[in-house]
């Protein structure tokens, strides 16, 4: 498998990811979209990592974990988020929360 | 370090009475006291210590302060600043007692504005920088503007607008005048070069430089002018007087001791820290006594002497009487230091000090009475005499010192001022003496509207001057006379400073 | 030994007073303040008994600086000479007796021990003129003893006419002071010093003057004596002095009679050596003019004391003309005599005015008014509110008064007579002084020193051939015929003939020992016991005048024979002859006659002539009333009223002066308030209602306009704009990514 094969796959996942933000009508699927990009982003640093740089150096491979932790407290925050929301306004749908509409 | 303690000591004990609680009056007025003390006990220390048979400034502090502009916290006394300071630090825990039981409401306040007060006079006799000088002019404004406002009479707040205004006025012509300086500070033979700087004794010195654009003959009169106005706003000198009266009758007691012992001296200081060493050609253009021009100065202290003292013969308020004769007595400053003589100078420093000191008994006095009868009518007395034996002895006192009896303080500053002014403005001078004339009968005619004839009925309970009134007034009675009976005592503490002002005077 | 002895004479009263002024500082008093004053005039009087012998042969000066600015020095000090010891002397004696008088005669008064205090310090200021050596000193002990004078005319200030009396003489005098001042300052400009002897002295540096500068010597000398017409009460500045017998009578015997009011004749001795003759003939018109005026209103007075005073003020005119004429030892020698016989007839009359008085206080004890129980005493009469009038209201003093013409009933002659036998040590006692004064010949001194004037006055007349001098002369020769004849009536009337008022004098009692013996000490001193000092050359000596004569007057004088001489003469010879005359001979106590000069002889007959005339017309009126007083007033009613309003000089002051100031300070006052006020209130308003209405214009239709169409064009702006805010997330996130494709595709082209 070569660098390629990566990043084609980092790619499909990217796109699944940001066509899932723009187009689901629920929070908790963009959220999954979000995950999928971000998850794209640490395949890539990981990829990277392992083919364009010498094996003893692996700060591709720590970022990614630095990511998948992030992401991990991200979802926390935006699940508590999402809980709010749906405290205040009675739905998780983005469309319903238009408060700050100009 | 001495001298910046003593400024900044009132101004801590502002800090410390804000701090205290609302409540506790008492406790407020004794902190005020305490820190009004203070700098009274650093003024006397200054004042033995202060070496006599220099001119030179003393107890120098001289750090830098706003560097882009060249502007340094620089404070010094010669002997003339010494005087003032030793009269203002004495005043201070004077008008505090004075204070002690006729401020009515928010006394922290009140003694918190006053203590900020004293910090800006103290500050602006001792300062040598012109920035420095200016801010601590302006510095006094803002408290007295609420000292007057707030705790005045009936018509304070048209009062303290009045005094507020034409002072800013004033200092608005003198700022401008200041930087006029400044901008023209570095500039020899047109060429503008090195660093500009508000240091006045290097501004006296670069004025007396050949060459220099300070020294230009043009230069110094316009700007002598414009300090000139605004210092004249605060002697007053007439036409600019008009504040006074209305400011003295609003304001209360140990306020109105303050403006006139101290504020009206700051003008009177200005003029000649500012006005006389450092533009001796502009003075020279208004006292040579050619033309219009040339006796302009004495002209101006000839009408203050004369017109006060008539318009004070009319009045009927007490209070307001005491301020025309105020006008009239600051007359003669300005005739002595028109005259640029030795007697004239050391005349009008004298006046200005014993004027300091009489109109402050002359104010408390008028206070005494008001907390007593809750009127100023002149006419409304009478046979106070008799029911107050004491009052009437320290009030005659004051009356005849301040009408120039020879033996009390208030004659010898006349007398010098005089002497000195007939040398060079023989008429003029002599006219003034009708001030001498009227002055008395003023004060006579007062005194025996007030206290001589019979009694009136309706003061037959009037209670004899207390306790704590005679201790404010005792230590300025026997300054009186001591002044009178050897008025050495503080003419050699300025003989120097006078002597070096002349040279400078007689240099151009 | 002469400073220690002066400063004791000076510090004694000054501490006498101080004592008094500190504890009223605490509210108390020193309990015998009485005997304090009394003791410190006493030690005084006999430190000026050691004096007197100091001073032979040589003056002395003591200096200390005072004030010293730069090249300019004043300085305070003691100049002792001959007649500096005498005036001491003369001050310090008859301040004792004063003293002890009004122990007695002051007795009961609530404001007894400041009465004392006060007798102190005008002793004190009194003493520091006479002993200054500097014109600086002269006039703080001028100004000082104004004071004292002010305060104790004003003793008794409950009564209007006192409060009024004691602000017009300390008024009227300042205005003479004020002209004095002037006169120091011309001197101060020309010599830079105000000190009078020495070397860098007056008097040395206006020796070497040239006669270019005599008219402004002659100026600056009358405007010294300005000092001298105010406190010496001539005319034109006399009015104050009769009206200053408001005060205690012994303050009337001290202040305006004995010491205060001669202090001008003494200034004007020491000044003598820069009078030129132009301002020698003015103070002796002003003296001759005083003379005759005072004694012409004193003929019509009834009031014992005005009589005296106006009496005092003529006396002075004498002194101040024989200073005039050059007869400096004259006009001193009258001073001494007049002190002491004046002091007696005032204090003779307030033992006169005391018993009734105590006798008036008694019968109306039941009217007692209780508010002015406290200073019902003596001659302050309350009893009589129809005379007095007490109908005056507060807050209603004007600086314009009216001149009451009422007595009290116990100082007017018309209530008095026969009093001879109720009080025969006053009489007699006053009988002397009156004597004396008249001018009877040989045993009184009064008569030596009068004399001694107007034989100066006749020999300058004949010397110079004079006009001025012998008309000068005439007026002297009348006031003393004047003199003779009212203070007679004033005998006539207080002591002779029927009680008038048999109530009044069925009390009347001689008065208590410490009234008596005072008057007793007095009337010896009446005789001419001090005449040996004056007539001893070695003594006395005149100064020198330099500029009394000059050149223009030397062909004029009979005695000169060229002008070189003339002026030579005048400059040493002429004023030590004069002097010579006058004072050479020690042996005129005996009543010898000058042999040298006939004006003495003629001035001495003439005098004893016009003496005896007016002795005789006053004893034809008065006592054999074989004349008649009314009728002759009323043969010469408009000179009758002439004399009786005093010349009219009090309407002139009150009502042209006096009202002129007033007015003239309301309108300066009006100016104040109404112009210099209202330009700057106008400023306020112009700016406020004017400036400030058309600033106000601009600022909301120009500056805040465009501060408003900015605003407008920002919110229309906005309104459109904001549509791009949807809130909707993925919008915004739909922008982003656009967005970021844009920049993509932006970074891939370039």
């Amino acid at each position: 498998m070569t660098l390629q094969h990566y990043l084609v796959i980092s790619a499909i996942l990217f796109t699944l990811g940001i066509f899932a933000v723009l187009t689901r009508r629920n929070a908790i699927s963009i959220l999954m979209g979000i995950e999928l990009i971000l998850n794209s982003c640490n395949l890539n640093f990981a990829a990277f990592s392992r083919f364009m740089t010498p094996p003893e150096d692996i700060s591709g491979q720590v970022i990614a974990i630095f990511g998948i932790v992030l992401a991990a407290a991200e979802a926390a925050v935006f699940l508590a988020i999402i809980l709010a929301i749906y405290r205040e306004f009675g739905s998780i749908r983005p469309n319903d929360v238009d408060t700050l509409k100009g | 370090m001495l001298l910046s303690l003593m400024i900044f000591v009132p101004l801590v004990g502002m800090i410390v009475v804000l701090l205290l609680p609302r409540e506790s009056e008492e406790l407020v007025k004794r902190v005020t006291l305490l820190f009004t003390l203070i700098p009274l006990a650093l003024a006397v220390a200054l004042f033995i210590s202060y070496d006599r048979s220099t001119a030179g400034t003393q107890y120098v502090v001289n750090v830098p302060w706003i560097q882009a502009f060249n502007i340094q916290y620089h404070i010094g006394i010669d002997g003339l600043s010494v005087t003032l300071l030793l009269l203002t630090a004495l005043l201070g825990p004077i008008c505090v007692i004075a204070s002690w039981r006729n401020i009515e409401k928010g006394i922290k306040a009140y003694m918190a504005l006053f203590l900020l007060l004293e910090t800006g006079m103290l500050g602006f006799f001792a300062a040598l920088d012109l920035f420095l000088f200016y801010v601590f002019f302006e510095l006094t404004l803002l408290p007295m503007y609420f000292l007057i406002g707030i705790w005045g009479g009936p018509r304070r707040e048209y009062a303290a607008i009045k005094f507020f205004l034409y002072t800013l006025f004033g200092s608005v012509l003198m700022l401008v005048a200041m930087i006029a300086v400044y901008l023209n500070s570095n500039v020899v033979n047109g060429v503008a070069d090195g660093l500009r700087t508000f240091d006045i004794p290097t501004l006296i010195t670069l004025a007396a430089t050949q060459g220099h654009a300070l020294a230009d003959q043009h230069f110094q009169i316009w700007v002598f002018v414009g300090f000139f106005i605004g210092f004249a706003v605060k002697v007053p000198i007439f036409p600019f007087h008009t504040w006074l009266p209305d400011a003295h009758v609003e304001a209360p007691t140990a306020i109105s001791v303050i403006l006139a012992g101290i504020l009206l001296k700051m003008g009177t200081y200005g003029l000649v820290r500012v006005n006389m060493a450092m533009f001796p050609q502009g003075l020279h253009h208004f006292t040579n006594g050619d033309g219009f021009l040339g006796n302009s100065l004495a002209l101006l202290g000839f009408i203050n002497i004369v017109y006060g003292s008539f318009c004070a013969l009319a009045q009927t308020d007490f209070k307001k009487l005491v301020a025309y004769s105020s006008i009239g007595h600051m007359g003669f400053v300005i005739l002595g230091l028109a005259a640029r003589n030795s007697e004239g100078i050391t005349g009008a420093i004298l006046q200005m000090f014993n004027h300091g000191v009489i109109s402050a008994m002359l104010f408390l006095l008028v206070g005494v009475l008001y907390d007593r009868a809750h009127h100023r009518e002149i006419n409304g007395f009478g046979g106070l005499g008799s029911k107050m034996p004491v009052f009437t002895g320290i009030t005659t006192l004051a009356f005849m010192a301040s009408l120039g009896l020879p033996g009390l303080s208030g004659f010898v500053g006349e007398a010098l001022s005089l002497l000195g002014a007939y040398e060079k403005f023989k008429m003029l001078t002599i006219l003034s003496t009708i001030g001498i004339v009227v002055g008395a009968a003023y004060f006579l005619w007062t005194l025996q509207r007030v206290f001589l004839g019979n009694l009136n009925p309706k003061y037959e309970a009037l209670p004899e001057i207390n306790g704590r009134e005679i201790l404010t007034l005792a230590p300025l009675g026997i300054l009186t006379i001591v002044l009178g009976v050897w008025p050495n005592f503080a003419i050699n503490m300025f003989s120097e400073s006078v002597t070096n002002l002349i040279n400078v005077l007689q240099a151009i | 030994m002469v400073v220690p002895l002066i400063s004791l004479i000076l510090l004694c009263p000054l501490a006498a007073f101080a004592i008094f002024g500190l504890l009223g500082l605490a509210k108390r008093s020193f309990p015998r303040q009485d005997y304090l004053s009394t003791a410190a005039m006493l030690v005084g009087f006999v430190c000026s008994l050691l004096l007197l012998r100091e001073v032979v042969p040589n003056p002395e000066t003591h200096t200390v600086k005072w004030i010293s600015l730069g090249s300019i020095t004043f300085s305070m000090g003691f100049y002792l000479d001959s007649v500096t010891a005498i005036m001491l002397l003369v001050v310090t004696l008859v301040s004792s007796l004063v003293h002890i008088f009004s122990i007695g005669y002051m007795h009961g008064d609530p404001r007894y021990p400041r009465f004392f205090a006060f007798l102190s310090l005008f002793s004190f200021s009194m003493l520091f003129l006479v002993v200054s050596d500097n014109l600086l000193g002269i006039y703080i002990g001028w100004e000082l003893v104004g004071l004292c004078s002010y305060l104790l005319i004003g003793f008794w200030f409950e009564k209007d006419s006192a409060a009024n009396a004691c602000k017009k003489a300390f008024l009227t005098t300042r205005v003479g002071d004020v002209g004095m001042f002037i006169g120091m300052m011309m001197l101060f400009t020309k010599f830079k010093t105000l000190s009078l002897y020495g070397e860098g002295g007056i008097f040395t540096l206006a020796a070497s003057l040239n006669t270019g500068d005599m008219v402004w010597l002659s100026i600056a000398g009358v405007l010294i004596f300005c000092g001298a017409v105010g406190k010496s009460a001539q005319v034109p500045l006399h009015t104050w002095l009769p009206d200053a017998m408001e005060g205690p009578t012994p303050v009337s015997a001290l202040i305006h009679a004995a010491t205060m009011v001669a202090a001008g004749v003494y200034l004007t001795a020491r000044m003598f050596p820069i009078l030129t003759e132009t301002s020698s003939l003015v103070i002796a018109y002003i003296g001759g003019i005083t003379a005759i005026v005072a004694a012409t209103i004193a003929i019509v007075r009834f009031d014992i004391k005005r009589v005296l005073a106006y009496s005092t003020v003529s006396q002075l005119g004498y002194m101040m003309l024989g200073i005039g004429v050059g007869s400096y030892v004259a006009g001193l020698f009258h001073l001494t005599t007049h002190a002491f016989f004046k002091a007696l007839l005032f204090l003779g009359s307030g033992s006169v005015i005391h018993a009734f008085h105590a006798m008036h206080a008694h019968a109306h004890d039941d009217e007692h008014d209780h508010a002015h129980e406290d200073h019902d005493t003596h001659e302050h009469a309350h009893g009589d509110d129809d005379a007095h009038g007490h109908d005056h209201e507060h807050g209603d003093h004007d600086l314009v008064h009216a001149h009451g013409s009422e007595i009290p009933p116990d100082q007017d002659m018309r209530n008095m007579g026969g009093l001879r036998h109720k009080m025969p040590i006053t009489f007699v006692t006053m009988l002397i002084a009156t004597l004396s004064i008249s001018g009877v010949p040989f045993v009184f001194s009064g008569f030596w020193s009068k004399d001694a004037i107007l034989g100066g006055v006749l020999e300058r007349a004949m010397e110079w051939n004079s006009v001025h001098h012998y008309l000068l002369f005439g007026m002297a020769l009348l006031a003393a015929g004047i003199t003779a004849f009212y203070m007679f009536r004033l005998i006539f009337m207080t002591f002779f003939g029927e009680p008038r008022n048999q109530e009044m004098h069925n009390m009347a009692h001689e008065s208590p020992l410490s009234m008596t013996v005072p008057l007793l000490i007095l009337a010896v001193l009446s005789f001419p016991v001090v005449n040996k000092f004056w007539f001893n050359a070695d003594y006395v000596k005149p100064p020198e005048q330099p500029h009394l004569y000059a050149p223009q007057h030397a062909h004029v004088s009979p005695d000169s024979k060229t002008e070189g001489k003339g002026f030579a003469l005048s400059l040493f010879g002429v004023s030590e002859a004069v002097a010579a005359e006058e004072a050479g001979h020690d042996t005129h106590v005996d009543g010898e006659h000058h042999g040298h000069s006939p004006a003495h002889d003629i001035a001495m007959v003439l005098s004893i002539c016009v003496a005896g005339l007016g002795i005789l017309l006053s004893w034809l009126f008065y006592h054999r009333r074989t004349l008649s007083a009314e009728s002759v007033a009323n043969s010469f009613r408009p000179l009758y009223n002439l004399f009786w309003h005093k010349y009219y000089f009090d309407e002139f002051y009150d009502g042209v002066l006096v009202a002129l100031t007033v007015w003239k300070a309301r309108l300066f006052a009006q100016f104040d308030g109404s112009v210099v006020d209202g330009i700057v209130n106008g400023v306020g308003r112009l700016t406020r209602d004017f400036l400030a209405v058309f600033v106000g214009f601009f600022d909301n239709r120009v500056v805040d306009g465009i501060v408003n169409r900015v605003a407008e064009v920002t919110w229309a702006v906005g309104g459109r704009i904001r549509r791009i805010q949807t809130g909707a997330i993925q919008t915004y996130l739909f922008v982003v990514l656009a967005g970021i494709v844009l920049l993509i595709l932006i970074f891939r082209a370039l």
